[in-house]
């Protein structure tokens, strides 16, 4: 009897640790197969990173939060941004994305905040935007974030209306700020600081009309060589008025319509003197820079393409509207050379509705030609800026949210929707930004741009020019009464921030 | 008795007059005290006080923009001038020439651009006179086969006096005609009896009657144009070109609140203003003179 | 060589006949740009006057403008509101204009008091000045008073412009009546106040309808105080919104659309005009002659 327990019990303990044996092989095949992929599960170590990060960030918060006897701290930040085309309506979405984003890391890493974007998207014209910006900024009641052009950063920063944000840089260095192609921080470094983050860049190209160039004789090689004619040096800015003259003399286009440039104030105005090799800033004193000598060249040009002379520019140009006019002209194929910005190809193709397939066919673009054959071509670029205002209470969850939108997918995004240019290197390699036709061919230029100086009297200068050049298409000014009106103007609204040199 | 009259009377007129006086104080007397004040100082975008003398008129002097600006002001304020009082008289002499009921009907039509909301109007005539190929006069002159005519571009001073001498003949036509219709019927009656052209009796008999009426118009339009301007800023915002039609009050405007980068100059603006102020004080004062304006003063009826 | 009777008659009739053809066409000249302007409002071409639709009149169903593109319609208020705004801005003009010069000027007709002279020249010489002069000094003041970017502000400034005018007019009118009228009043035992609500206010009737009428279409109409004044696009009026999508940078430029929102703008303009005219004749002669 007693054989048969001894048999019975060895069954039993065999059977279970078989049993067990099977249950531990199931139970690893099982967990292996639901476990997380790799990757999955953030790292500890950048977990831990993430937290040491946010710990000054988290401290305040809990602080303020049991201040409140416990309750989350509810931020609300305010954002003003500016198109003015509505294409870059992105300006201000991915600044609300950044917020969601930043309430869902304060509940990873346990900060009780919750963080609400508000404000507004702009679309009416820059001297209104920042006639409202301003005024709100001196009176107090100013966004926490604003976009603006990088330029304005001069004017932010003398008048204190803005954070500096080294520091922040530094410590949220490799979230995203190891990214940003290293020329951008050039445009907003003044007096040693950087003011802000760039947002987009842009250049700024002629476009020349290929369907008018083809009634001109040009082959096709000849066209699509063009750009590369410029970067050689090969093809000059006399070179470009020389085809726009015999267009006009052709008949190929009306007269005054071969070389189109914006009808008012802007940027572009001094892209010719960078071209004619002039100086705009003084590195040392960072006083402006009024070379005569140069100016004289860039006025003959101009005096050269107006209507008394060989009839390229279009003396009523000034006058001319951007919607009723300008637009609609260059998008019916009636200009030859059109001085404008990457962004403008997006406004004709979803506003004018010119089609994708006839802008490539009628378009082509390049530079701006060097003045002298072997020289180097130029543009301009005016980086748009998010900055960060003094009256912001929360200037570092405002930072984060600026941090969390300058990120590859939503800047390509705007980027490739608006016609602006990549601000950091991942977005070169980003699948939306790469596969845009338009981005892919413009991205060289960047290296050719170049920024407006940082001064507080910019503006004025800036405007002086566009007033003389106004002058000598509608027939006002030769080239000597032209370039004593620019002294006169520049002396009179400059005084000596400005340093004319004869 | 009296003292209860003189305390009520003085009530009511305290009670009465005080929400004018007051409005107008604020609004309007302080105002152009603080322009004065303004043009002495660098106020600007930053709203700092920062007193700096006569700095901005010693600019205003060595502006080389100064000269073409005055320059406009003139031409604008003559050539307007001009056109609303001949204009008007035109209509005046017309409207009163014809039956009654046309005369009114004519008056009120040519009321009607004034009554317009100013975007309209300057809308429709930027519009009808465009110097391009869009233009409604340029459409139509196209498609009768000739060449466009660059209406704004070349010929502003005569769009501008349009634009504005629609609005101001209005005024002077009603105001000559209401002036043409008082004189007594029996010195045009007696002319024609005696066999007198119409020309004639409007040269010799109305025009004449209503002297004082032309002169105080001229005076008075004079001193409304100095610092008219809303019409020039919606249509050819001082262009085209350099400083073509920018008059002083538009100028001001422009370096207060139209600068590309927003820099709201208003002390320098101020300067433009007060010099405007102060010429049109002095003018007015030479109207009270010459037209013995306390004529209109006429003691108060009652008390 | 003198005429024949009857040949003179012919010469008088022709001349007869063409001064009216002159005086008809001359009186239809002004109403050419609003026809046009009705016409472009009912166009299917944006730019040029072709056919007829009533599609550019959309709007009027919710007041948003542009429903078909979300996102650009978001940029711009309301119609409605604008609207709201525009109307805001004319009747508060309207009530204060009206209220204050009818008492002012009751006082001056009727009164003689220390400075009467002078505050009537003040505001004979305010008067022919516009306001465009203190546009700098009202920003600073509506600023530092907190008032800037708000309808009152503008209301404020308005009134202060249109006011001069309103004195002057109304106590014109006073001075027409004749003052047995008020002694009678106040023999029967009426009193000051009692005098001047139940007796001389409406004898004056037509001079405050007249100064209601056009310190309402001043109103209406003003764009100056509000594009220097206002920032934020909900507090726009029409006349704002009409120039704004007139010359915005972006966009294709719609003058029908633009015309249509016009027409909108100016029907209350027009039915007033046509049955106000002739007290608006009466404000532009009372303002000039006293």
């Amino acid at each position: 009897m007693s054989k048969q327990k001894n048999v019975f019990q060895k069954t039993t303990a065999v059977f279970l640790i078989v049993s067990l044996l099977v249950g531990l092989v199931i139970g690893y095949f099982i967990g292996a197969a639901t476990a997380p992929a790799p990757g999955e599960v953030v790292p500890k170590s950048q977990y831990d990173e993430l937290q040491k990060q946010v710990e000054s960030l988290k401290q305040q918060l809990q602080q303020l939060s049991a201040q409140q006897a416990g309750k989350p701290v509810e931020i609300v930040i305010t954002a003003w941004t500016i198109g003015p085309e509505k294409e870059s309506v992105y300006r201000q979405t991915n600044l609300a994305i950044a917020a969601a984003k930043l309430n869902q890391i304060f509940k990873a890493v346990g900060i009780p905040a919750t963080v609400r974007l508000e404000g507004e998207f702009n679309t009416a014209s820059w001297t209104d935007y920042r006639k409202k910006l301003y005024l709100a900024l001196e009176g107090g009641t100013g966004p926490d974030i604003f976009l603006t052009a990088h330029i304005d950063t001069a004017f932010l920063a003398e008048n204190g209306w803005i954070v500096p944000l080294d520091d922040y840089i530094k410590k949220y260095w490799n979230w995203t700020y190891y990214d940003v192609i290293s020329g951008l921080w050039d445009s907003v470094k003044y007096k040693g600081k950087i003011w802000g983050v760039p947002q987009d860049t842009e250049a700024r190209p002629i476009y020349y009309n290929k369907l008018l160039l083809k009634k001109l004789g040009w082959t096709d090689e000849q066209i699509n060589d063009l750009p590369n004619k410029v970067l050689r040096g090969e093809f000059t800015l006399y070179d470009m008025l020389s085809v726009a003259e015999e267009a006009v003399k052709k008949g190929v286009v009306e007269p005054g319509y071969g070389v189109w440039h914006r009808p008012n104030a802007g940027p572009d105005w001094p892209i010719l003197y960078l071209a004619f090799g002039g100086q705009l800033q003084d590195p040392s004193t960072g006083k402006l820079i009024a070379d005569m000598k140069v100016w004289r060249k860039v006025f003959e040009w101009f005096y050269e393409a107006s209507m008394a002379r060989r009839k390229v520019i279009l003396d009523k140009l000034t006058s001319l509207d951007w919607n009723r006019d300008i637009h609609p002209s260059i998008v019916a194929g009636k200009v030859l050379f059109w001085m404008g910005g990457t962004w403008h190809p997006p406004q004709w193709i979803s506003t004018w509705g010119l089609g994708k397939d006839k802008f490539w066919e009628m378009l082509g673009f390049m530079l701006y030609p060097p003045s002298e054959k072997g020289g180097k071509p130029v543009t301009l670029s005016q980086p748009m800026t998010y900055f960060i205002s003094k009256t912001c209470k929360y200037p570092e969850v405002a930072f984060l949210i600026i941090t969390l939108a300058t990120d590859p997918y939503l800047n390509s995004l705007h980027a490739v929707n608006s016609g602006h240019l990549a601000i950091l290197h991942s977005q070169l390699s980003n699948t939306i930004y790469t596969q845009d036709k338009f981005l892919a061919a413009t991205g060289y230029m960047v290296e050719y741009a170049k920024y407006q100086p940082l001064h507080p009297k910019w503006g004025d200068y800036s405007t002086a020019i566009f007033e003389v050049i106004k002058g000598i298409e509608t027939g006002q000014f030769t080239v000597d009464t032209a370039l004593t009106a620019l002294r006169d103007l520049l002396k009179s609204r400059l005084g000596d921030e400005v340093i004319i040199r004869e | 008795m009296q003292v209860s009259r003189e305390l009520s009377k003085m009530l009511i007129i305290t009670v009465m007059l005080t929400p004018a006086v007051l409005v107008a104080l604020l609004f309007l007397a302080v105002p152009a005290a603080l322009t004065i004040l303004i043009s002495l100082t660098e106020l600007d975008y930053r709203f700092k006080w920062i007193w700096c003398s006569l700095n901005n008129y010693a600019r205003l002097l060595t502006d080389p923009t100064t000269r073409l600006v005055v320059q406009a002001t003139i031409i604008y304020v003559t050539g307007t001038l001009a056109f609303n009082t001949l204009w008007g008289l035109c209509l005046a002499l017309l409207s009163t020439h014809v039956h009654d009921a046309l005369g009114t009907f004519m008056r009120a039509a040519w009321l009607l651009p004034r009554v317009l909301p100013s975007v309209l109007w300057a809308m429709l005539m930027t519009w009808i006179f465009s110097p391009l190929d869009t233009g409604l006069l340029n459409s139509l002159i196209i498609s009768m086969g000739w060449q466009p005519v660059p209406w704004t571009f070349r010929y502003y001073w005569p769009f501008l006096f349009i634009v504005n001498g629609f609005i101001g003949s209005s005024l002077s036509a009603i105001v000559f005609s209401s002036a043409i219709k008082s004189i007594p019927p029996d010195y045009i009656i007696a002319a024609k009896v005696d066999g007198a052209s119409s020309f004639v009796i409007i040269r010799q008999i109305i025009l004449p009657m209503i002297k004082w009426h032309i002169a105080f118009f001229v005076a008075y339009n004079t001193l409304s144009l100095l610092a008219s301007f809303e019409y020039i800023l919606l249509t050819l915002n001082g262009g085209p070109g350099y400083y073509t039609t920018e008059v002083m009050v538009l100028r001001a405007y422009h370096l207060a609140f139209g600068q590309y980068m927003v820099a709201m100059d208003f002390g320098y603006a101020a300067t433009y203003v007060t010099i405007l102020l102060v010429v049109g004080l002095v003018l007015s004062i030479v109207y009270w003179r010459v037209f013995r304006l306390r004529r209109l003063m006429i003691e108060p009826k009652l008390e | 060589m003198s005429l024949s009777s009857s040949e003179v008659v012919i010469m008088v009739k022709t001349r007869t006949i063409l001064l009216y053809l002159v005086a008809v066409i001359v009186a239809l000249v002004p109403l050419i740009p609003l026809g046009l302007l009705f016409a472009l409002a009912f166009s299917e071409h944006p730019i040029h006057i072709k056919g007829f639709t009533l599609a550019n009149f959309e709007f009027l169903k919710t007041g948003v403008l542009f429903p078909n593109d979300p996102r650009y319609s978001k940029l711009y208020p309301n119609v409605y509101t604008s609207a709201m705004n525009t109307l805001l801005l004319a009747l508060g003009n309207m009530l204060f204009v009206t209220l204050i010069s009818s008492m002012a000027g009751y006082v001056i007709s009727r009164y003689s008091f220390r400075g009467r002279s002078a505050l009537l020249g003040t505001f004979l010489v305010i008067h022919g000045v516009p306001a465009s002069v203190l546009l700098i000094a009202l920003y600073y003041i509506l600023k530092v008073t907190g008032l800037l970017n708000t309808l009152l502000g503008v209301v404020l400034a308005k009134i202060a412009v249109d006011l001069p005018l309103g004195v002057w007019v109304l106590k014109g009118f006073y001075d027409g009546i004749p003052w047995d009228t008020e002694i009678a009043a106040l023999v029967d035992g009426a009193g000051r106040f009692g005098a001047f609500f139940r007796v001389m206010l409406p004898l004056v009737l037509p001079g405050v309808f007249s100064i209601a009428l056009f310190s309402f279409l001043s109103g209406w109409g003003e764009f100056v105080f509000i594009y220097t004044f206002i920032q934020t696009s909900t507090n726009w009026t029409m006349s704002m919104l009409i120039q704004s999508l007139h010359t915005s940078e972006m966009g294709a430029l719609n003058l029908a659309l633009i015309a249509a929102l016009s027409v909108f703008y100016l029907i209350p303009v027009l039915v007033l005009f046509v049955f106000g005219e002739k007290y608006l004749v009466k404000v532009t002669i009372g303002g000039v002659k006293g």
